[in-house]
């Protein structure tokens, strides 16, 4: 024992400790699908079936841009449930940690606790934006043609998006560290931003007034963004998806610098009541 | 090396008050705190390097909020708290780089992950670089005898194998202070045994400062340490155990006769000198009242002590002499 003792723990920098805390992180989720193999599979397989009702859908409708309708139906839904992964992973994975008891051992490591909502949700949010690549895929095989020149920057419009809903995400951790409770929150904005960002249909349809709701959600932006750049013939009205980026790059700095900020405070109400990881 | 440098934990006047949560929060979630509760009252205790203090105490007593504050859970109210000279408020985190944590629970563990994947999570969480935790992870399981296990799902793990992996988690980035609550907590008591073994062998060749809750006295006594003890969040007794007992200790004597005849004789004449006294077939069992001594008492026999065969003495279990100090000790 004695050999093998440490003389002393290391210190890091701050650096160190960030890329630490990301890899650990990431390291649990990759454990944690090892531990339910078929879950992790099931997930992957289960978004064939949106894919297939809505080509399904588009066939019955039998309208003469039916290949337009579907592609458009099939982006929105895909991002929707991309975004979705974001927005909820870091509450599930909270929410699954308190009542496992395995918050106390993650906020005993000694890694930054602001680091740790963005930490948790990195795997997750990945995978949903692999689901969102596979259910786009899976409609370019049934049929749907998309602008393959544009699938970079389609990416780079995914990526703002699902930072974006991670930032919402934090608002809904800090609520979790002080209530207990936050996923009625993000089931509520889940299925509202649904509606919101237009994940069936263009948000122009909508009455003017919820519009206005709707360029507060930043699944409008990636959805419109998506279908501008991967379709041939978008529906008409979207925003440029430069303008898109910009706008979900500026949502990203406020909303993730103030989810941040209030989730570091709700630690710190949390703590001095003495209910953190109770 | 000085006292004053072997000093790893020192609280000081340490305090806390948990506020009733509030008005505002009580919307949102049903608050387990309406009224303030005094968790911790001025609290003093020292652990140096090589010493193990045990946390002693009813439910409620404080123990876990102790623990909470030095792993930096929740904040203390008043007085101060240091770890290897770390501020428990202001260095949380590199505290919680030097301080071995042990939660009681084996639901701190990945259940469907194995030995060794729990030891490597924790082991990058605390930034052990990959070559040097691929040499500490065989030589911790190897410290806590789970060699074996390595490659097993922690949930085909007895409860005794579980605490050793939480204890190996805890000592696995070679941390110079451990906090143990618990840590035999659902474990038998030949695990426990060996558990505990093996904790002061630890403390011995590397010097660790150890502090522990057990609600298992025979245990602390057995682990010779020192020990705090708690009641509504005030000091009952800091001290080792040797000095509770010198000063706590009224023993029992017992006095074994050739017949039951001369046993009530002694037993009447001892309660004649107010002395409570009880009888078993060749037995007198009595506790000598005060500062009285055992000599004293026999004298008081008079030619009824010649028909003594035996004295025996027989030690108060720490769990009444422990109780004692509750029901009789002024605070210290």
């Amino acid at each position: 024992m004695s050999m093998a003792y440490p003389s002393l723990v290391q210190s890091r920098s701050r650096l160190r400790k960030v890329s630490d805390t990301l890899e650990g992180y990431v390291r649990i989720d990759l454990v944690e699908e090892r531990m339910f193999p078929t879950a992790t599979v099931l997930r992957y397989v289960a978004v064939v079936f949106p894919v297939m009702l809505y080509y399904f859908q588009s066939a019955f409708l039998d309208l003469p841009d039916r290949d337009q309708v579907f592609l458009m139906m099939i982006i929105g839904t895909a991002v929707a449930a991309g975004l979705q992964d974001a927005l909820t992973g870091l509450t599930n994975r909270l929410n699954f940690a308190l009542e496992r008891g395995t918050l106390e051992t993650y906020l005993v490591e000694p890694v930054p606790w602001a680091l740790i909502p963005v930490a948790m949700n990195i795997w997750r949010s990945f995978t949903g934006g692999i689901l969102a690549c596979i259910m786009v895929a899976l409609g370019c095989l049934l049929g749907g043609p998309i602008e393959a020149n544009a699938i970079p920057a389609a990416l780079v419009v995914l990526f703002l998006g699902i930072v974006a809903c991670n930032a919402l995400g934090t608002f809904a951790a800090s609520f979790i560290v002080l209530f207990k409770r936050g996923d009625p929150i993000v089931t509520l904005y889940g299925l509202a931003a649904g509606v919101l960002g237009g994940a069936l249909f263009p948000i122009e349809v909508l009455p003017t007034w919820i519009r206005w709701v709707s360029y507060l959600v930043p699944h409008s932006y990636v959805i419109s963004a998506e279908r501008e750049l991967l379709m041939q013939d978008p529906p008409p009205g979207g925003l440029s998806p430069l303008w898109s980026a910009v706008i979900l790059t500026v949502f990203c700095l406020v909303t993730f610098t103030a989810g941040l900020y209030v989730f570091d405070r709700a630690l710190r109400l949390a703590r001095r009541l003495g209910i953190l990881s109770i | 090396m000085s006292d004053l440098d072997d000093e790893v934990i020192v609280l000081s006047g340490l305090a806390k008050l948990y506020e009733p949560t509030p008005r505002w929060m009580r919307v949102f979630a049903r608050s387990h705190l309406t009224e303030p509760v005094r968790a911790l009252d001025g609290v003093d205790l020292v652990v140096r390097a090589g010493e193990i203090c045990a946390i002693v105490g009813p439910n409620g007593a404080g123990k876990t909020t102790l623990f909470r504050i030095l792993v930096g859970l929740t904040t203390a109210t008043g007085g101060s708290g240091r770890v290897l000279g770390l501020d428990v408020e202001r260095d949380s985190e590199q505290i919680r780089q030097v301080v071995g944590w042990m939660p009681s629970e084996d639901r701190s563990l990945l259940m469907r992950a194995t030995c060794r994947e729990n030891l490597q999570l924790h082991g990058r969480l605390q930034g052990m670089p990959r070559g040097e935790l691929a040499e500490r992870i065989p030589a911790v399981l190897d410290t806590v005898n789970l060699t074996a296990q390595t490659d097993s799902v922690v949930a085909g793990l007895s409860a005794g194998m579980r605490a050793r992996l939480r204890l190996a988690r805890a000592l696995l980035p070679g941390p110079r202070a451990l906090i143990l609550d618990e840590p035999t907590g659902a474990v038998d008591p030949i695990a426990a045994h060996g558990l505990l073994t093996l904790i002061m062998d630890l403390v011995k060749q590397e010097r660790l400062a150890v502090l522990l809750s057990s609600h298992r006295l025979e245990e602390i006594e057995a682990l010779q340490s020192n020990a705090l003890l708690l009641d509504q969040g005030r000091v009952k007794y800091s001290g080792d155990l040797d000095s509770l007992r010198r000063e706590w200790d009224r023993s029992e004597m017992e006095l074994v006769l050739d017949d039951p005849h001369t046993a009530y004789q002694i037993a009447e004449k001892l309660h004649a000198h107010g002395v409570r006294a009880s009888v078993d077939d060749l037995t007198v069992r009595f506790r000598p009242e005060g500062d009285d001594r055992v000599g004293a008492v026999l004298a008081r026999l008079g030619p009824l002590a010649t028909a003594i065969r035996h004295v025996r003495e027989i030690p108060m279990p720490l769990r009444d002499l422990i109780a004692q100090v509750y029901e009789r000790g002024a605070d210290r």
